[in-house]
């Protein structure tokens, strides 16, 4: 019965570390939604295209660490461009035609990746233990752990640029009110910029684990599809959501293919996410943080 | 244009807009507005007001709305095209219908931003937030509250403060009553005659209760579907029918009727 209950906590750890690393994707999803409206169908695509932009410079002999800061500039220009090629365009269209240009913002960046760097499988190896380490009876995976702990920082640095300095109060802003924010001052073009940008270095670290752990390829993209049951649980405009959501479907993902999941025919962590978002959908649609309009007239 | 009036801030001719390239809001609409006045800018429901203000700050264009002839001259220039950002940091600054506080931030913060995203250093009228909860201590006591928790005559105060920190050469406002008291109401518009007075803010104020806003204006135009079908000093537009009729309740005065119609004593021509 002991033993039992210490695998139940064994796969629960391993479940909701796998599941910070969905938060991370969704992160990215509710970063671009709140400050630009728009469903980003291209951060799967975004996160294969910072990875494989790393590990295509880092063949040039570069450290590791230093091809990640080398294609932070990388991951800046595409937020310009996007700027200035879609959204500035698009800034009176309705909020399917933006989804819609985000696929083909997905197209264009894949096709980008794969003519600039080709579509093998690359390993990118940057030095996360991948032992185990034993608290108690507990084993727990080293690699994991620093990825939740990376997964921290980021998260942190995150609530610090957006609570505690000014550009960061100018995009709570944007995400409040958009036409209130322009109303006194604010420039849409420069916050859109800069979210996507930072959405952009979300997806370098985003694809830096995730690519750690499966290998840089071009499935790198669809993860993305990963995030979507998250932020169906999280809520599409919280950060917190996203971290909530992503180890909410992380451990009953894994505690339902590992204690159910032969009932099932097992490999059932690619549908378990989807239904437990569908369920949740139907009790509390707009998510479990997700901003429900409280009006004042 | 009349005499006695000083220089015109802003004046639009002829001014036409759609939204998505269609629905026509706007048709012909001129006015002007003089340097250092305070114009109210009447109508009912769905009339333009609105779309007006919006015209001039450009905000329409986040409305998918566009201006599809007529010119707006604002100090001398033509302005058709700036984007709004560009607008605020040349003094036009507008107050949106229903307040629209960030509600989710302090009042500190709604100040902030603000104040963050000036950076014209040619023209300040107030000097910081300080000033700001000078003119309305009950949100000093408040500064450091979600917007959310406020009232509504505190929000539009948030409101107000907040456009003013963006340092307006030209403040539009856009229904201050909206869903206040009445008692909140004339409050709303004595502090707004007040900026206009003490700080020489030009003032162009869309507004349904045509009383509270005529009581405290200089000049009023009257919008419907989308038109300007009258305008006037405030003391005319008090006397004449058409306004008495449609905006302050009172009674058609058959007899008064004949001579003293609006479309007569336009003071536009």
């Amino acid at each position: 019965m002991f033993e039992d209950f210490q695998f139940f906590v064994e796969v629960l750890i391993s479940g909701l570390l796998t599941g910070i690393l969905y938060s991370l994707v969704a992160i990215g999803f509710v970063l671009i939604y709140k400050a630009s409206n728009v469903f980003n169908f291209a951060q799967g695509a975004m996160v294969l295209f910072a990875a494989t932009t790393l590990v295509g410079i880092s063949g040039f002999g570069l450290n590791i660490w230093f091809s990640a800061l080398l294609t932070i500039p990388v991951m800046a220009l595409l937020a310009y461009l996007v700027e200035i090629l879609i959204l500035r365009r698009m800034v009176n269209s309705t909020p399917i035609s933006m989804f819609m240009a985000t696929i083909g913002l997905s197209f264009v960046l894949l096709g980008l990746t794969q003519l600039i760097w080709g579509s093998g499988v690359h390993l990118l190896e940057f030095g996360l233990p991948s032992g185990q380490f034993i608290v108690g009876d507990v084993f727990i995976n080293q690699f994991d752990l620093s990825v939740a702990a990376i997964c921290a920082i980021l998260v942190a640095g995150l609530v610090i640029f957006f609570q505690h300095t000014k550009v960061g109060l100018s995009l709570r802003a944007v995400a409040e009110d958009h036409q209130a924010a322009v109303s006194v001052g604010v420039s849409l073009s420069k916050v859109w910029v800069i979210v996507w940008f930072i959405a952009g270095i979300v997806c370098l670290v985003t694809g830096m684990v995730w690519g750690a752990k499966l290998g840089v390829q071009p499935a790198l993209n669809l993860i993305a599809l990963k995030a979507l049951p998250v932020i169906v649980l999280g809520g599409l405009t919280s950060i917190p959501g996203a971290i909530v959501g992503g180890l909410i479907i992380g451990a009953s993902e894994k505690l339902f293919e590992v204690f159910l999941g032969s009932a099932f025919g097992g490999a059932t962590e690619s549908w378990v996410p989807y239904v437990v978002a569908i369920l949740f959908l139907l009790v509390k649609p707009s998510g479990l943080f997700g901003s429900t309009q409280i009006g004042r007239i | 244009m009349q005499s006695g009036l000083p220089e015109n801030m802003l004046s639009l001719t002829n001014v036409s807009a759609v939204y998505m390239g269609s629905i026509l809001a706007l048709r012909n609409v001129s006015l002007s507005v003089p340097r250092g006045s305070m114009i109210a800018l009447l109508g009912p429901n769905g009339s333009g007001k609105t779309t007006t203000l919006k015209t001039i700050s450009n905000l329409l264009s986040l409305d998918r709305g566009r201006v599809t002839k007529g010119s707006i001259v604002y100090e001398g220039k033509p302005i058709h095209g700036a984007s709004p950002a560009q607008l605020v940091q040349n003094g036009i600054v507008q107050v949106l219908e229903g307040r629209r506080c960030f509600l989710g931030l302090t009042v500190d913060e709604n100040l902030a931003v603000a104040a963050n995203n000036t950076r014209n250093t040619d023209h300040r009228i107030v000097s910081g937030a300080e000033e700001i909860y000078a003119f309305f201590p009950s949100l000093a006591r408040q500064r450091r509250k979600k917007v959310e928790m406020l009232s509504g005559g505190e929000q539009q105060m948030v409101a107000i403060g907040r456009a003013l920190l963006a340092q307006p050469k030209l403040l539009l406002l856009d229904e201050p009553s909206m869903g206040l008291a009445p008692k909140l109401v004339s409050q709303i518009f004595e502090t707004i005659r007040n900026l206009n007075r003490t700080l020489g803010l030009t003032i162009l104020v869309a507004e349904q209760n045509a009383s509270v806003a005529l009581k405290h204006s200089d000049y009023g135009y009257i919008l419907n579907n989308g038109s300007v079908t009258g305008g006037g000093e405030v003391a005319e537009l008090l006397e004449s029918e058409e306004v008495k009729y449609s905006y302050l309740g009172q009674p058609p005065d058959k007899a008064q009727r004949q001579g003293n119609d609006l479309s007569a004593t336009n003071w536009m021509t």
